[in-house]
């Protein structure tokens, strides 16, 4: 290799890895955060030999063990960073090998970009990268072996074992061969290998009780998974055909450049999802605690979304701004409020839905969703779904079934900071001040209801504590996105009258329109207390509507916030 | 020089491999805290290695197992005790109708404890091949990854007999075997590719089971000792949630009823008295002569507004298998309701001296009732007692007999009230029981690490083989329609 090959490579490398790493770090860091918060690496002899129940268990222990680094801040790109290069490396020195090409380092780019853009989308793991390296490794090594009759007892070795550590990957190791050995005489013994690698998953794939897409595919769970390996044979085919027809070298980089190109274009169109990260961003900084930055990034952001406003409202609530500012940002009815947990949904949503329960205090539908979560994530196992369980079993005083969660958490690399003072915290069967603040929140007398009567439950929660504000500022706004002003205002009777609050911005709203239509007396409008500044607004807006009849636009301008323009005006629209 | 190096070496092996024996800093006169406890309980003398560890911290132990012929296993660990099975088998082998004798001591704070000797009753009694479980996540309704699992309880081996990942987006559940024979097998399927799987030698098929005269597909089911028919409750299950921290789940039945089904004939039997609108009727099981039907029986109440008011009764009506007919007359064995209790999973014992259930405040789904107990009824003189000896303050919920009615298997939540896990209990013809084991683990933290609860398990006297891909392919068809007789 000359020294300008040398440097053109550092280039390429180099060029690779800080383009992914600000890509991923700057622009989709929440997804590979989630990627963490799915997935539990535990160092336990019993778990690392779980890896061998399916196939390709080096692939996917090294492809899980590198994604437990995603939970660091720039951890996840960093290793996606060093993935990608490495693709790239090995990419071109096989590729090389194959075909001795000058373009090879150009050629090799486009595995890469193909990886690169899978991991756009969730279903797309380190595994996946982790697969390809490693049948790339196999295939250097088995073409550095100088004697014959060794080389050929290891590409029958890889072929009929790779599916067994390295998953579908394997299926590319005989394809290699054979282009490796294209103008030699080896060529056709070797076509033998090809139906060689079918053998051993056909036959045993009874054992890792998988259907006959899956045990071909594993660990891709779908077809866009194997993109990488299939874009990587391509590139070996075309740039063998080319050298057959003596393509002309311009033309060749041409062509690179266009299917380059085309690829980052297509996969990022078909993969990119930047509205799933801001609603990630909300997630996880809802998960690390950053409340202000919630409402932060919501407030900046310009994608209506129920998922968005479940986390905005969470937010508003724990600082106690949701009667003020509800209506400051977008509301899908009710269903910004709580997500269900139903069959109808999918996992992402059962995995976010605990959130809410456990916010309001409801510790048996936290548990049941938590539970749920941790089983629906790709491998039943969520590092996240663990701390939320050890937090309620902790909140509910069942402390053994705490620590079973936490013993788990401390075997991992990452958990374990917070696992010690958890831990400390539940031997101690101590009270800490967010252990008090939760159990005060919690019901502790019972009754039954289906699981899908959530507001049943939030006002069980609120009959049991009045001053469970959250769960009572979400009974009220229930209501009130509900338009149900008769429920709201006699909830509103029962337990906010009492608790000689000021009237926040939207229940003051609210009433108005409530105390209008029930056309009751002056006096009975004092008795609400309800500002002298809203009330003024609230006959302004009547005016309003009475000259502009019902100017969707010209109200919006100055009514937008107001709960009189939502009642007047909204209507869901589904997204 | 190589002399040297051997000799070395075998000296360097032999004090390696001789634990040396340990001299207390402190003994204690109360028996040692560990975990599983293994303290004083009864096992088969086939039973794998009974490995354990303290519960509380130490950074060493020393466990001498005696056994009556002097015969000692001298054994130290840093992390837990973990007995060569070679030798648990001939200590165990040669102490059968005896007790062993155990020692332990534990290095805690750097000062070597010796606690109390404990013993383990090593029963005459054989116990079967193994036990089919299934795993499955307490997430209570939906499902994603659960399987039915078979482990041999002379080692630690665990397989599949068959996961749901086999067939996407299905659950399994529900598996029942005729007296502990997995030749004759019966599975539910639910979802998708949903069916009920009949195995029958080696014969396979997959049912339809809803007819228009049930109200559901098939439930609970129950072998007839003579293989030809299996008794099976239909049920509209839903399930709620309780409010309080204290209890979580409630599986309540607005309605049920209980059907036979001829397996030879494919016919679903049915019977007035055990279709009654006015009555729950659930949990049904063939006495092992198989000329009685055991069942649990509420009066129906409007659900769920008074699950809390639903008491069910033990109850039996005579059943024919030759005319496959069903007796004129319910009797109830043990009127739970009159005590404020209610009966479920009533299972005879296969020498039809007993009949275990679990007794609970109210309902008939005691999976998640923290007072739900096993009891045992004598068949001949109706007298009902608590199994004490197998009770904890957590669940105690299903359970079911070994081939020779010596040995009982049943999932408790005892552990950390989440998580059930599967306890052997010896009882001999008497009744009475011995302490129950926890089904034992080569590596004592396995529980721990578990994210499954243990349910339905049921002994087997030998190994189920499954053909997966007779079920795949079954699975894939649109199976076959059971068929009333009128």
């Amino acid at each position: 290799m000359g020294k300008s090959e040398k440097i053109w490579n550092g280039v390429i490398a180099a060029e690779i890895a800080v383009v992914s790493f600000l890509f991923f770090q700057f622009f989709y860091a929440y997804h590979l955060f989630f990627k963490e918060q799915i997935l539990l690496f535990i160092y336990t002899p019993d778990y690392l030999l779980s890896y061998f129940s399916k196939p390709g268990w080096l692939t996917c222990l090294t492809g899980d063990f590198l994604t437990q680094f995603f939970y660091l801040r720039g951890g996840g790109p960093f290793v996606l960073a060093a993935l990608f290069s490495i693709e790239w490396i090995l990419s071109y020195l096989s590729i090389k090998k194959i075909s001795k090409s000058q373009l090879a380092k150009f050629w090799a780019v486009l595995p890469v970009i193909a990886d690169f853009v899978s991991h756009l989308s969730l279903a797309h793991t380190a595994r996946i990268s982790t697969g390809l390296i490693l049948v790339l490794l196999l295939f250097l090594f088995y073409s550095g072996i100088k004697n014959k009759y060794l080389a050929t007892v290891v590409a029958v070795i890889f072929s009929i074992a790779g599916h067994w550590f390295i998953g579908s990957a394997a299926f590319v190791f005989p394809v290699l061969v054979l282009l490796h050995k294209l103008n030699s005489k080896y060529f056709v013994p070797n076509t033998l290998l090809l139906p060689l690698v079918f053998v051993l998953p056909l036959l045993i794939r009874g054992t890792y009780l998988l259907p006959l897409n899956e045990t071909l595919l594993f660990p891709a769970t779908q077809i866009e998974g194997l993109l990488p390996l299939a874009v990587f044979l391509f590139v070996l085919v075309i740039e063998v055909i080319l050298q057959k027809t003596k393509t002309r070298p311009l033309f060749v980089k041409l062509s690179i450049g266009i299917i380059g190109l085309a690829l980052a274009i297509g996969g990022f169109k078909n993969n990119v999802n930047f509205n799933r990260e801001k609603i990630f961003a909300l997630d996880s900084e809802t998960y690390f605690g950053n409340t202000k930055k919630v409402i932060e990034l919501a407030g900046k952001s310009k994608f209506e979304n129920r998922f968005l406003s479940y986390y905005t409202n969470m937010a508003l609530a724990k600082t106690g701004q949701l009667p003020h500012r509800l209506l400051e940002f977008y509301q899908p009815a009710i269903h910004g409020l709580i997500l269900p947990v139903s069959q109808q949904e999918n996992w992402q949503t059962i995995l976010f839905s605990n959130e809410l329960f456990y916010l309001l205090g409801d510790m048996n539908l936290a548990q049941h969703s938590s539970m749920l979560g941790n089983t629906f994530s790709p491998y039943q196992r969520s590092s996240r779904m663990m701390k939320r369980l050890a937090e309620i079993n902790m909140v509910n005083g069942d402390y053994p079934g705490a620590e079973k969660f936490l013993r788990i958490l401390g075997k991992t690399l990452f958990h374990k900071k917070w696992v010690r003072k958890k831990s400390a915290e539940n031997n101690a069967h101590c009270n800490s001040n967010w252990l008090i603040e939760k159990r005060t929140q919690i019901a502790h007398s019972d009754t039954i209801r289906n699981s899908f009567d959530y507001i049943e439950s939030i006002e069980f929660l609120v009959q049991q504590n009045p001053h469970n504000l959250i769960a009572l500022d979400y009974l009220l706004s229930y209501y009130l996105l509900n338009k149900d002003l008769v429920s709201f205002k006699t909830a509103y009777d029962k337990y906010v009258k009492s608790l000689k609050r000021p009237v926040p911005k939207v229940y003051g709203e609210a009433l108005l329109v409530k105390l209008f239509q029930d056309k009751v007396t002056q006096k009975e409008v004092l008795d609400y207390r309800i500002g002298t500044e809203q009330m003024r607004g609230f006959a302004d807006y009547t005016n309003f509507f009475k000259e502009t009849r019902l100017d969707i636009e010209r109200s919006q301008d100055k009514f937008g916030d107001t709960y009189w323009f939502y009642y007047h005006f909204a209507t869901f629209k589904e997204n | 020089m190589y002399r040297l190096l051997i000799s070395l070496l075998i000296l360097t092996l032999t004090v390696v491999s001789c634990k040396q024996k340990i001299t207390p800093d402190e003994v204690k006169h109360e028996k040692p805290s560990i975990f599983p406890d293994y303290t004083d309980v009864t096992v088969p003398a086939t039973i794998a290695p009974l490995n354990f560890k303290m519960k509380d911290e130490f950074s060493k132990m020393d466990v001498v197992i005696e056994g009556s012929a002097n015969k000692t296993i001298h054994l130290q660990g840093k992390k837990q005790i973990e007995i060569s099975t070679k030798k648990w088998t001939d200590i165990l082998e040669e102490n059968r109708g005896k007790k062993i004798q155990i020692t332990v001591s534990a290095k805690q704070k750097n000062k070597w404890i010796r606690y109390a000797p404990f013993s383990i009753f090593v029963s005459n009694d054989p116990i079967d091949h193994g036990l089919v479980y299934r795993l499955i996540a307490p997430g209570y309704e939906v499902y994603s990854k659960m399987g039915i699992y078979q482990r041999k309880l002379s080692n630690y081996k665990q397989d599949a007999i068959i996961e749901n990942t086999l067939l996407s987006g299905s659950c399994v559940n529900c598996h029942s075997f005729r007296l502990t024979d997995p030749d004759d097998m019966s599975l539910h399927i639910r979802g998708k590719k949903g069916g009920t799987i009949i195995a029958s030698g080696d014969d396979m098929k997959l049912l339809n089971t809803k007819t228009p005269k049930t109200i559901s597909n098939f439930v609970y089911p129950f072998w007839h000792p003579s293989g030809n028919f299996i008794t099976y409750s239909v049920n509209k299950t839903k399930q709620v949630f309780h409010e309080s921290k204290a209890k979580r789940v409630e599986v309540i039945d607005a309605a049920s009823d209980i059907i036979v089904y001829d397996v030879n004939n494919n016919e679903t039997l049915f019977n007035a008295k055990l279709m009654q609108d006015s009555t729950f009727e659930t949990f049904p099981s063939f006495s092992p002569n198989g000329r009685t039907l055991y069942f649990c029986a509420a009066e129906a109440k409007e659900m769920p507004a008074k699950y809390n008011e639903v008491r069910y009764n033990l109850c039996s009506i005579t059943f024919d298998p030759e005319s496959a007919t069903f007796g004129d007359k319910i009797d109830t064995l043990f009127h739970a309701s009159a005590i404020d209790k209610s009966v479920t999973f009533p299972r005879p014992s296969p020498d039809g001296k007993y009949i275990m259930f679990t007794l609970i405040d109210y309902g008939n789904f005691s999976i998640w009732h923290k007072e739900a107990d096993l009891y045992l009824i004598d068949v001949k003189t109706g007298e009902v007692k608590v199994m004490d000896a197998a009770n904890s303050d957590d669940t105690e919920s299903y359970h079911s007999w070994s081939s020779n009615s010596r040995w009982f298997v049943f999932s408790s939540r005892r552990l950390n009230g989440l998580y059930t896990r599967p306890f052997i209990a010896h009882i001999d013809e008497n009744g009475t029981v011995g302490k129950p084991f926890l089904l034992p683990q080569k590596n004592t933290d396995y529980y721990e690490q578990l994210l499954f609860s243990y349910n339905i398990p049921e002994f087997i006297n030998k190994k189920v083989d499954l053909d997966l891909r007779t079920v795949e392919h079954l699975a894939n068809t649109s199976g076959t329609n059971v068929t009333q007789r009128e």
